[in-house]
């Protein structure tokens, strides 16, 4: 997110009045200190002093007259407020779009209002709006309304241009299908012509006539075949290309990528957006553009053979687009709020479904069943209205298409009548008008199937060209690593305008235990996120054996990293895939010894299908122990020098607990070790504990050295004693 | 140390006691005041707590009643709450009501003058009572649009509120246009 944009001449110049310095942060204000919407109206700072433009108002404060700077988050929005003369008071406000971008910028002034001119905060949130014209960008990285240079048709003529065998493959079918089909009606001229109209056709004539025309039908039917079966090869294999792509690029990106998108969001554009592309190629290419054949090839003949008539048919042509333009929206409309219904309805029923427990336990059947009815009786109401509407619709439409072919008919037979005409030529002319109109109907929604196609290609090369958000620098360090982690001044949030750690510094030799503890929220599981480099932090450095996390492979670093989560997540696959998972080379008998160190082999040989257990979804339903013995086996086995649990023992039961603790133990010699727990009894073997609470790193010592400073550690202990004491007088 | 541990417990046993508890403010118990930048501010007793913040514990139901008042700064912990801001004088009224309309910045829309839908986004233009604006939802997103009564909010992508106040008294050319997303 870019913190310093341009200001304009007028207002440099008036900036260049108080201070002699340029803007080193500026950001728009969407509203004015009265709440009331701005544009162009700016705020800011130098190396001396911070200013705002409001509409026309201007004010500048040097940092000799300001205390504090200040963004107060507000539900709807934020401030910025300035201490001067000991009062805080209010210097501008921002809507939610700016929320981050001032969050940013205030930390940025606060470094400066300390002396630091150089230090210079970047906001690393992707761009929400397009610079160019201000709206809001799909979820991709350039607008795709200003974005006119016609990058889209080509990445899909570039993805063409892959298969293009099949392509050429099928130009050759669609030529083929509009000749085989315009040929069609020649020869039923012919016949009319020749044999009926004369009347010296014979019995032989027709026969001949119906074997042509019924092996014409048949040989159509099989160029038709031939040509939907290239068009889909071209469609599935397109898709397979972006779907590959995709997925290798979404294992190469960062968390902080990941999760700056919703799962559903990745899922849409991998499963969706490829989908749009496959059903343009299969229906908007292969079958709208095949009409373009038919179109030309009907337009060339009916011209050919007269050209009067013809000029009279294509007049009913616009009218036919306008009609279907007009009533495009309307018909969207229709459609969109039965498919938002249905989906409401469907929403409610899974809702139901999946909390039955509940409404039966609470006996709120009734109701729900009530609110499902008037969900689906609005959507039978709207159904209902719809049908109405297609039902007159549909007639008016087929008159309008009818009245071409009316005129020719008219016009035609006149023709006839006066000898200028064949009864065949006008059959056959009758025939092209309806060859005409009904592609040319369909033609009017290729416009808005290439824009569907386009807005999905933009959203699939938008993650595509995205840099993962972590990655090895080319020079990076590969090495194993002893275990050392340090902490200095530290700041990282998941949004910039909401640091979860805040200036946190904190040393751990290799092989020490450190125990982290404190409230939920105050920032533990980020804190080992920043030790698994699974996020970059934004101020401060991490430092592994003195060197910045930065500076490895990630990958080299990774695979010496070994995490039991409170959670544990097995994939689908046996047991001994789970636990080779860390380390795909590892022998039978390392993986037999990992699980006897994590006391996880006894339980696997009694499942009936030993190792090779199915686990994962729909698998053997294992305990939330034994899956935990398997996280522990997976870890042990990829012998890691530094060691994450994160809560894995809080969700077991007492017998559980002690075997998954016993197995932690030896896991956890000789490595780096960061252990969450809310249970603190699991961390009197810790070495030290760090106390975070309120984003900060509050202590830090022994159990014994912090239950002597009686800080928030020994209140939590207290407490939990306390807890323990009910609950053994209650039981 | 035993008697230490016992003080500890009945500490936070008080506290405990004391979280459950609902501390209402009441213009006998209480007095706000404005600080000299503008803000709302409150002394409870002999404790003047300066600068506040003040929530709505319901926003979108209870506009003037059961308003958190908190801290503002360290863990913003909760001084008490207002259970009716109308039992206040008028002064106090206006000076919490300031704070609320800065915290709950949410515009009223007094005309929808397009709603376009591309890219899988709507497009609003609006008129509110803060002024001309253009904001963006997701189309189809849950929640964007969210009927109560005969009031409507609206969330946009960058996660502001706008407020229909009453969909009755739209226009049907408005009303048309956000049908869709009803």
């Amino acid at each position: 997110m870019e913190l310093n944009q341009k200001l304009d001449t007028q207002k440099l110049k008036k900036l260049k009045t108080v201070t002699d310095n340029a803007p080193v942060y500026c950001i728009p204000i969407d509203i004015t200190k009265e709440g009331v919407f701005t544009e162009n109206s700016f705020v800011g700072a130098t190396k001396s002093g911070i200013f705002l433009f409001e509409n026309d108002d201007f004010r500048y404060y040097s940092f000799e007259d300001v205390e504090g700077v200040f963004n107060r988050t507000q539900t709807n929005g934020a401030m910025l407020t300035l201490k001067i003369k000991g009062e805080e008071q209010l210097f501008c406000r921002v809507t939610m779009r700016y929320v981050s971008a001032l969050a940013s910028i205030v930390r940025g002034i606060n470094i400066l209002l300390k002396g630091n001119t150089k230090r210079r905060v970047i906001n690393n949130e992707r761009e929400k709006r397009c610079r160019k014209c201000g709206r809001a960008l799909p979820g991709t990285a350039e607008c795709p309304k200003c974005n006119k240079s016609g990058g889209n048709l080509k990445r899909f003529l570039d993805i063409c241009r892959q298969n293009k065998i099949t392509l050429a493959v099928i130009i050759v079918f669609m030529l083929l299908d509009a000749m085989i089909g315009i040929s069609k009606e020649y020869i039923l001229r012919f016949f009319v012509d020749e044999h009926l109209v004369t009347g010296e056709g014979t019995v032989f004539d027709i026969l001949s006539f119906f074997i042509v025309y019924f092996g014409t039908i048949i040989f159509g039917l099989f160029i038709f075949y031939f040509k939907a079966y290239f068009c889909g090869k071209l469609g599935v294999r397109v898709v397979h290309q972006l779907r590959g792509r995709l997925s290798n690029h979404l294992q190469k990106m960062s968390l902080s990528n990941l999760n700056n998108r919703s799962t559903g969001e990745i899922v849409e554009r991998v499963m969706g957006d490829t989908d749009r592309v496959r059903q343009f190629l299969n229906r908007g290419f292969c079958s709208t553009f095949n009409q373009v054949f038919y179109i030309v090839g009907v337009v060339v003949i009916m011209l050919i053979m007269n050209w009067k008539l013809a000029l009279l048919t294509f007049l009913f042509m616009p009218l036919v687009i306008v009609f279907t333009k007009t009533f495009w929206p309307k018909i969207h409309r229709i459609f969109s709020s039965l498919w938002r219904k249905m989906d409401a309805i469907q929403n409610k029923l899974q809702d139901v479904l999946s909390g039955i427990r509940i409404v039966k336990t609470y006996g709120r059947e009734k109701s729900e069943i009530d609110e499902f009815c008037r969900a689906n009786e609005k959507h039978a109401k709207i159904n209902y209205k719809n049908e109405k509407f297609f039902a007159i619709f549909y007639p008016i439409i087929t008159l309008i298409f009818s009245f071409s072919t009316y005129i020719v008919i008219y016009a035609g037979g006149l023709d006839v009548l006066k000898g200028n005409m064949t009864p065949g030529e006008l059959m056959q002319f009758v025939a092209y008008t309806g060859m005409l109109l009904g592609p040319l109907h369909s033609m009017t929604y290729l416009p808005r199937e290439i824009v569907n196609m386009t807005t999905s290609l933009e959203r699939i090369y938008d993650i595509l060209g995205e840099e993962p958000g972590i990655k090895s620098k080319e020079d990076a360090i590969k090495k194993e690593i002893d275990g050392n982690v340090k902490f200095e001044g530290v700041v990282f949030g998941y949004h910039t305008h909401q640091p979860v750690l805040d200036g946190v510094s904190l040393e751990v030799k290799a092989g020490e235990m450190i125990g982290l503890v404190g409230p939920s929220g105050a920032g533990k599981s980020t804190l080992i996120n920043l030790v698994m480099r699974l996020y970059d932090v934004d101020e401060g450095t991490v430092f592994i054996d003195g060197i910045d996390i930065r500076d490895y492979n990630t990958e080299c670093f990774h695979s010496q990293i070994g995490v039991v989560l409170q959670e544990t997540f097995l994939f689908a696959g046996s047991v001994v895939d789970n636990i080779r998972f860390a380390k795909p080379e590892a022998s039978m008998s390392e993986i037999i010894l990992a699980a006897k160190a994590a006391n996880a082999h006894n339980f696997i040989c009694k499942l009936p299908d030993g190792y090779n257990t199915y686990v994962g979804e729909k698998g053997h339903n294992l305990s939330g122990g034994e899956k935990q013995r398997i996280a522990i086996a997976r870890a042990i086995l990829n012998n890691p020098k530094i060691l994450i649990l994160d809560e894995a023992t809080s969700a077991l039961d007492t017998e559980s607990e002690y075997q998954v603790q016993q197995a932690l133990e030896r896991l956890r010699q000789n490595r780096t070790t960061f252990a969450i727990a809310h249970r603190l009894s699991t961390l009197r073997k810790a070495d030290r504990i760090a106390v975070i609470d309120d984003h900060k790193i509050v202590e830090v010592g022994s159990h014994n050295e912090l239950l002597k400073n009686k800080g928030i550690y020994y209140n939590l202990v207290m407490a939990q004693l306390q807890m323990n004491k009910t609950a053994d007088k209650t039981e | 140390m035993i008697k230490m541990e016992k003080d500890i417990l009945e500490l936070e046993n008080e506290k405990l006691e004391a979280g459950l508890k609902i501390n209402y403010l009441t213009p006998e118990n209480c007095e706000f005041y404005e600080t000299a930048g503008g803000f709302a501010a409150i002394r409870v007793g002999e404790k003047d707590y300066g600068h506040i913040n003040v929530l709505r514990t319901f926003p979108f139901s209870a506009l003037w009643e059961f308003l958190s008042v908190r801290e503002i700064d360290g863990k913003q912990e909760e001084i008490g709450i207002i259970e009716d801001l109308n039992l206040f004088d008028k002064a106090s009224f206006e000076l919490i009501a300031k704070q609320l309309e800065i915290r709950y910045f949410m515009p009223k829309i007094l005309k929808i003058i397009s709603i376009k839908e591309e890219y899988g986004h709507a497009y609003w233009k609006v008129v509110t009572d803060k002024g001309t604006t253009m904001f963006t939802t997701v189309a189809g997103a849950s929640g964007a649009v969210s009927k109560i009564g005969n009031r409507i909010i609206v969330k946009d992508s960058d996660e502001n509120r706008f407020e229909i106040e009453n969909v009755t008294a739209l226009a049907p050319k408005e009303l048309k246009k956000i049908d869709l997303y009803l």
